[in-house]
């Protein structure tokens, strides 16, 4: 494991990377202490301080790093609060997904026959359909809210994982380890856990890294279309929908810095992803 | 002696797997490739209680295909293998741990991400053999008896050489306490000097543990030294089977004696060598030629060859040959 | 005799890895004349193939050629710009891989690459070159080969490919060719087929051979000199017949004994004990002293160099020569 880290330290921008996904991931965890405002608390809000720039003192008496939004929220501690709400989707859509995903991808390339045909038939058709337009009617349909929308998420991406899981489990299975076991014999659900299991594993974390932050962008493409999150849940979607009206008249800082901390955590989980996923391709290892 | 193991007119097809464009095609009427290969057809065989029985021949002929059906990883298109009368599989499922298998790639056939330790516990665990507060020290005996430290069971099949992963897959098979051994060309991916070692090792377990073996080599000079008798494949099907002394000494089958002349022998003396290759080529399994599959590279063929399949016969020496001009 | 075709001296080849410094052919020198057939035995990682590679300058990073000298027809390859190198690859110097598949290009039909192979070195037209390949590939055994000039290299079997491997190896002629395990992964008969074609070439058309192998027995009935290796490093050399019935290095004499032919049947083998060391962390003294049944005390030191009747070792205690 430790040769694994050094190989990925090697990469200075996928170190970078890691790092400013870190310090993202550790400043939402630990926003209500860091945050010098609680977005939420609508007590603590004064129009009065409503969309001034960055820099400006405030009457609470703090200066507003990244200025304040419509409502005369601190926009730092709104971004803070929001990147956990965004995190909090993306950590909980993908893992929900890669469950549900492996589950099936190793049941067809175990099962073959029609199992394997209707689960690959099903996971083929969504791949081919816009992931975007899946969630947005699903979310329609199901209305606002966390499981809703996890669901919509879910729904959106389990078939990445479940083509991943199914390409690895078939690559397995028909190796001399996985012949071994079943001449033992080891029973079939052993099998599956003990040994093809561990080995699938490794892919799929690397298509979760992608997908986490895949399933960020989209939630924040939903909230940004309104049909995300209810508005007492501010994701960072949202935010940059409410100062999106404000672009035109120089307040561009409502808008454009919660889409920075976007743009800067996805490319940053994105690059993660790909070096984990050049690290254990076995075809670009010498 | 009885027979322990037995394979009675054992066959496997393969048939090739139609994409749903074959489906429709063949469903509009194109012709499509529908035909089952034959990997292994009608074999019969024995083998007594505490004989190596080995199995030779070149690439396609089905030993592999065979050794798998024996050793109960593929079920049979035909025919039946038993083991004492009982069957090997039943249902598509493995049913007995009496037998056993040595793999060829001691690379692929140990899982890469569990320790040796656990690789070697988990069936014995899992069939009641050991119980799990136990198994340390029954993989520590293990690893001694096959030549290893006992303090490697902590480690990764990646931190072992070739010789020493095999030496853990020996250890994996026995430790499950079978009375048959399949060893599917278990020194063919190893170093000369460590395919010795692994040899005799192979040859002081059997003795310690009075195995029955089915070992399978293209390397007719590892299976001449492990054998008691020896079967020769050609093109699925068994051409000439019987004890290992008589078969080197005087083959009956032709193709026996063209493959036994054509492997390169050590030479010590400085005389220069003719070399006897075997005329034309395999044919392919997909389309095996009528009558005895060796007769269009055979020098003693004749019509009847080209009309009519010889089964094996049994020689006056005891022997069992498959030849109309044996 | 005149000039050797290929006079090789001192040549090292290390591989500057992350670990650390694998000197996988360190000091190797044997020389070798126009028709010879030489053979090159040893285990995996002895250096026999880096040293084959090394030969045609195909050593890829982080291998390199850090010493020594390599000198063909009296020009030393080493250092040689890699144009020049390329100019005499293929047509002066060939190489057989023992996946023919790396030679061939599965896109093209064979016809097209053997055409592709001759104008890269000599100004022919297309009809001459169709008939000088399908001459080659009649050469090498390959039935119809007029006809199956327009073939791919998927439509031969395993065995029809690697004659196509070869043939395109001997297309201009070459004085040296490098063959790297060219008969292992074949079935026995085929192999046949293909050890009696090579002796068959080297001998009439006087191509020199250096026949790459794991096999004793294979380069026994092949190969008119041998060179055993190991550890990098040439531990024996000399003809082929001598140093099989008579070796004088402990690990020639352990690696004929490890062969089943050399037992009675069922009885144990003589095994070497141990495995090869690794290349990061070689002594200077003998490298297979850790495994050999005559080493002592001496063996800390390099061995000695003995040379005498065309036969030369390394060792400090060698087996006695024969009667």
């Amino acid at each position: 494991m430790n040769a694994f880290w050094r190989e990925y330290a090697e990469n200075k921008v996928a170190l970078a990377a890691a790092l400013i996904v870190l310090v993202i991931v550790g400043a939402a965890l630990s926003a209500p202490w860091i945050a010098p405002q609680d977005p939420y608390d609508l007590a603590g809000l004064n129009l009065m301080d409503a969309r001034r720039p960055p820099g400006f003192v405030g009457s609470n008496g703090y200066p507003h790093l990244l200025g304040t939004d419509a409502q005369g929220r601190d926009l730092f501690s709104a971004i803070l609060y929001g990147l956990r709400i965004s995190l909090q989707m993306g950590v909980a859509a993908g893992l929900v997904a890669l469950s549900i995903g492996a589950l099936l991808g190793i049941l067809a390339a175990q099962a073959g026959g029609w199992i394997e045909t209707a689960i690959m038939r099903v996971v083929d058709l969504q791949l081919s359909f816009p992931a975007i337009l899946l969630a947005l009617v699903l979310v329609a349909v199901l209305g606002q809210g966390k499981s809703q929308l996890v669901i919509a998420l879910v729904a959106a991406q389990y078939a990445y994982f479940a083509r991943t899981a199914y390409g690895a489990a078939s690559a397995e299975r028909r190796k001399d380890y996985v012949e071994a076991a079943a001449a033992t014999p080891l029973g079939t659900l052993h099998i599956v856990f003990r040994h093809i299991l561990p080995n699938v594993l490794p892919p799929l974390i690397v298509v979760a890294t992608v997908q986490v932050a895949n399933a960020i962008s989209l939630e924040a493409t939903l909230s940004f279309l309104g049909l995300g999150l209810p508005p007492t849940e501010p994701s960072l979607g949202m935010l940059i929908a409410n100062g999106f009206q404000y672009m035109m008249s120089g307040r561009y800082w409502i808008s454009v810095y919660p889409g920075l901390a976007l743009i800067v955590l996805i490319v940053g989980i994105n690059l993660v992803g790909d070096q984990l996923r050049d690290q254990t391709n076995p075809r670009l290892r010498r | 002696m009885t027979a322990l193991v037995e394979a009675r007119a054992l066959t496997r097809r393969f048939d090739p797997r139609l994409t749903i464009g074959d489906r429709i095609a063949a469903a509009f009427g194109a012709t499509v490739e529908t035909r089952p290969v034959r990997a292994v057809s009608d074999v019969s065989f024995a083998i007594r209680k505490g004989e190596t029985l080995g199995l030779v021949g070149e690439s396609g002929c089905g030993k592999s295909t065979l050794g798998r059906m024996v050793a109960g990883i593929l079920p049979p298109s035909g025919g039946a293998i038993s083991v004492d009368g009982q069957p090997v599989m039943r249902g598509g499922h493995k049913t007995t741990t009496r037998i056993q298998t040595v793999f060829q790639d001691p690379f692929a056939s140990l899982n890469p991400r569990r320790r040796i330790g656990a690789t070697i516990s988990e069936g014995p665990i899992a069939h009641g053999l050991v119980t799990r507060a136990a198994a340390p020290a029954f993989v520590a005996d293990w690893l001694t008896r096959v030549g290893l430290d006992p303090a490697v069971a902590t480690r990764f099949p990646h931190q072992f050489s070739g010789g020493q992963r095999q030496r853990v897959a020996i250890a994996r098979a026995l430790a499950m306490r079978p009375e048959i051994l399949v060893c599917d060309e278990p020194v063919a991916s190893l170093d000369v000097s460590i395919q010795a070692q692994i040899l005799n090792l192979f040859l002081d377990l059997r003795a310690a543990l009075g195995l029955t073996c089915l070992f399978i080599s293209h390397d007719l000079s590892v299976v001449r030294h492990v054998s008691d008798r020896v079967a020769i494949m050609y093109l699925g099907r068994i051409v000439e089977i019987g004890a290992a002394a008589r078969i080197y000494a005087a083959p009956r089958h032709p193709y026996t004696q063209a493959l036994l002349d054509s492997v390169p022998k050590l030479r010590l003396d400085a005389a220069s060598v003719e070399f006897r290759p075997i005329a034309g080529e395999l044919p392919s399994p997909l389309s095996p030629p009528e009558g005895c599959a060796f007769h269009p590279r055979c020098p003693r063929a004749s019509d009847l060859c080209r009309r009519e399949r010889p089964v094996l016969t049994a020689q006056p020496d005891g022997t069992e040959v498959a030849c109309h001009h044996a | 005799m005149s000039a050797p075709l290929l006079e090789v001296t001192d040549l090292r080849t290390h591989f500057l890895t992350r670990a650390g410094v694998a000197k996988a052919v360190d000091g190797v020198s044997f020389s070798l004349a126009s028709g010879e057939i030489l053979g090159l035995v040893g285990e995996s990682g002895s250096g026999k193939s880096v040293t084959g590679f090394s030969l045609i300058g195909l050593v890829d990073p982080p291998g390199k050629i850090v010493g020594g000298s390599i000198r063909f027809a009296g020009r030393d390859l080493v250092g040689l710009p890699p144009e020049e190198m390329r100019a005499l690859r293929g047509r002066r110097i060939a190489m057989v891989f023992q996946d023919p598949q790396a030679t061939l290009n599965p896109v093209l039909t064979i016809g097209q690459q053997m055409a592709l192979a001759l104008q890269a070195h000599a100004r022919v037209s297309d009809r001459a070159a169709a008939e000088r390949a399908a001459a080659m590939l009649a050469r090498v055994g390959i039935p119809e080969a007029a006809t199956r000039l327009s073939n791919y290299p998927h439509e031969f079997s395993g065995g029809m490919r690697q004659r196509v491997a070869i043939a395109m190896a001997l297309l201009n002629g070459p004085e040296l060719i490098v063959a790297d395990e060219p008969t292992t992964a074949l079935d026995v008969s085929i192999q046949a087929q293909i050890l009696a074609e090579m002796k068959a070439l080297a001998r009439e058309s006087g191509t020199a051979l250096i026949w790459i192998s794991h096999d004793l027995a294979t380069v026994s009935s092949l190969a008119d000199r041998v060179l055993v290796m190991y550890a990098g490093r040439i531990v024996e050399s000399g003809p082929v017949g001598e140093v099989l019935r008579a070796p004088r290095h402990p690990y020639t004499r352990g690696l004929l004994d490890s062969l089943p032919a050399m037992a009675e049947p069922g009885q144990r083998l003589r095994q070497i004990p141990g495995t090869a060391p690794s290349l990061l962390a070689l002594s200077p003294g003998c490298p297979f002293a850790p495994r050999c049944p005559r080493a002592d005390a001496d063996c800390d030191a390099p061995p000695p160099r003995v040379e005498a009747d065309g036969r030369l070792f390394l060792c400090h205690h060698p087996l006695e020569a024969a009667a």
